[in-house]
């Protein structure tokens, strides 16, 4: 059981957001951990530091002052808990306390998002990174991700999970939903949409915070399949490409963020993607034919009337 | 020394929900009482739920709290993998899963086997004490001092719990033992009541003679309120032979 905790402050006019690391300094300067670009602020204006497991918060000689509930603080610094207001001239932040997630305690980040909005329904753990980062701003350290991918990248594919495949289905490959087969489960006649991202809403839930609240989705129509992305932060890729659109077929490999995913169907089901495509392209090629033709004879018409 | 038990039980969706993801049950046997709360959204949790309840009622009758706990260990982590497969293949890998407090009593004592954030309380000479420590990050921050109950209950990650049966590999639940004594009542509930009703008011309806009144009593003060959550409690009482 994880006993660290993530500290964090977030502004009540929902602008900024700022997670603790150890110690953040907060200021209008560039080299501030925490950059708050209000004039009223000074340059170096406060500093936060975690000590024996608890906040605390020192005036760094400020121009307008750090209050915390609405008193000024002196040359000492002060604890602060859950819910104390701490304002830096007239800019009032919120403390907030959580669990700590592993993943985001090892990347010494300050994560800049909107404030944290409570869900309706309970969630599990697992699902809580998806509450962590909100649809704002996000810096995160994607290096981290990737170097944690790269070292459980040896994968993957249970046997069982494979031999089981008698439907449509996503195998992971690697990242958050490596070894887990997700079986799309289609209708042949209508059209089958799964949205896939990291929001909990999605068809698809991705437990990876480099996948965006809403990155993509499959659509199944006709008997072909087609990954589409739904402008993302972080692309899509689909056999080590960009896409905006692709067709799915046996065997293909795309990406989401760093989880990635096999697309198989069943060896029963003869789907034949671009078949659609493929006939509109020779229609059009037909009628290019045709009107050639009557342009030669109609050149060949206005030279006969001339001669 | 053995005791007789007598058991009631309320579930309620609550005046929110449209659907009820809690179960309760009440082992045919006599020996072993659980609520589950089913969470994952649509009809997860429902099934999360009924799985949980159903794989607790295959356990055989047995005297003994310690063969008890191990079968309803076996059971749990029969319906974990249970519910990870229902959520492949019905819920495109969406995460489901159910919190469990199973209760059990035999000749040599009780036990509480438990996942998640429902809880088991006793009430002992007028007195409430809440045997089980809720798995969930707010319940953490309370126990480091971070957070009191009341700011736990309001805090955003309040409806994160850290173990649960379904959604990790294994089932993740927790055992302890019971001490039980002549006129005890225990009470096995779902957040859905202790998110309501403050622990004065428990124990104000615990207090009544009759478990049936008691369950009532209970459910109409949650009624009172908002609410928000599915309401499920299981009252039992103890008498020596």
């Amino acid at each position: 059981m994880s006993e660290e905790v993530q500290f964090s402050i977030q502004s009540i006019n929902g602008r900024y957001n700022f997670s603790i690391y150890g110690e953040m300094t907060c200021g209008r300067d560039a080299n501030c951990e925490a950059i708050i670009p209000e004039t009223s602020l000074s340059r170096r204006h406060a500093r936060f530091f975690v000590k024996d497991k608890a906040l605390f918060v020192e005036d760094l000689g400020s121009t307008n002052g750090t209050f915390v509930n609405g008193e000024q603080l002196e040359k000492e610094a002060r604890l602060v808990r859950y819910n104390d207001i701490v304002c830096f001239d007239i800019l009032e932040f919120k403390v907030f306390v959580e669990l700590a997630a592993p993943e985001v305690a090892k990347a010494p980040r300050h994560v800049v998002a909107s404030a944290v909005e409570k869900s309706e329904a309970r969630a599990p753990r697992s699902w809580a990174v998806n509450d962590e980062l909100g649809h704002g701003t996000v810096v995160m350290d994607l290096g981290a991700n990737k170097r944690a991918a790269q070292e459980q990248d040896e994968p993957v594919l249970d046997a069982s999970l494979l031999q089981s495949l008698d439907q449509p289905s996503l195998v992971g490959i690697r990242g958050a939903d490596r070894g887990k087969t997700i079986t799309l489960a289609v209708n042949d006649t209508a059209m089958t949409v799964w949205q896939i991202g990291r929001n909990a809403e999605m068809d698809i839930v991705i437990d990876d915070p480099s996948v965006s609240e809403h990155q993509a989705q499959i659509v199944f129509e006709q008997g072909t399949w087609k990954l589409v992305d739904v402008i993302s932060t972080n692309a899509t890729y689909a056999n080590g490409e960009k896409i905006l659109s692709h067709y799915l077929t046996n065997g293909d490999r795309f990406s989401l963020g760093t989880t990635e995913y096999l697309f198989r169907i069943s060896s029963k089901t003869d789907f034949k993607p671009r078949k659609k495509e493929a006939s509109v392209k020779s229609k059009r090629k037909i009628w290019i034919g045709v009107a050639a033709l009557l342009l030669v004879s109609l050149i060949a018409v206005y030279f006969l009337l001339l001669s | 020394m053995t005791f007789s038990w007598i058991s009631t039980s309320r579930s309620h969706q609550g005046k929110v929900r449209k659907v009820n993801e809690d179960s309760t049950f009440d082992h045919p046997d006599g020996m072993l009482w659980a609520v589950a709360d089913g969470m994952g959204g649509y009809e997860g949790g429902d099934m999360a739920s009924d799985i949980v309840v159903e794989e607790l009622g295959k356990i055989k009758k047995s005297d003994v709290v310690d063969q008890l706990v191990q079968h309803s260990l076996q059971q749990l982590q029969i319906a974990n993998a249970r519910i990870q497969r229902y959520s492949i293949e019905q819920c495109a890998g969406r995460s489901v899963g159910s919190t469990v407090v199973c209760f059990m009593t035999g000749v040599d004592g009780a036990a509480c086997v438990w996942a998640g954030d429902s809880r088991l309380y006793r009430l002992r000479d007028s007195e409430l004490l809440q045997l089980t420590t809720d798995h969930s990050e707010v319940a953490q921050l309370v126990a480091l001092g971070h957070l009191t109950e009341v700011e736990a209950r309001a805090h955003p990650k309040a409806n994160v719990i850290t173990r649960s049966i379904g959604v990790g590999r294994d089932q993740e639940a927790e055992t302890i033992q019971v001490d039980a004594e002549n006129f005890d009542t225990f009470l096995l509930c779902s957040d859905g009541l202790y998110n309501e009703l403050d622990e004065s008011a428990i124990v104000e309806s615990l207090r009544k003679e009759d478990l049936e009144s008691i369950a009532d009593d209970l459910m109409s003060r949650c009624m009172l309120t908002p609410a928000k959550d599915n309401i499920s409690i299981l009252l039992l009482r103890c008498s020596r032979q």
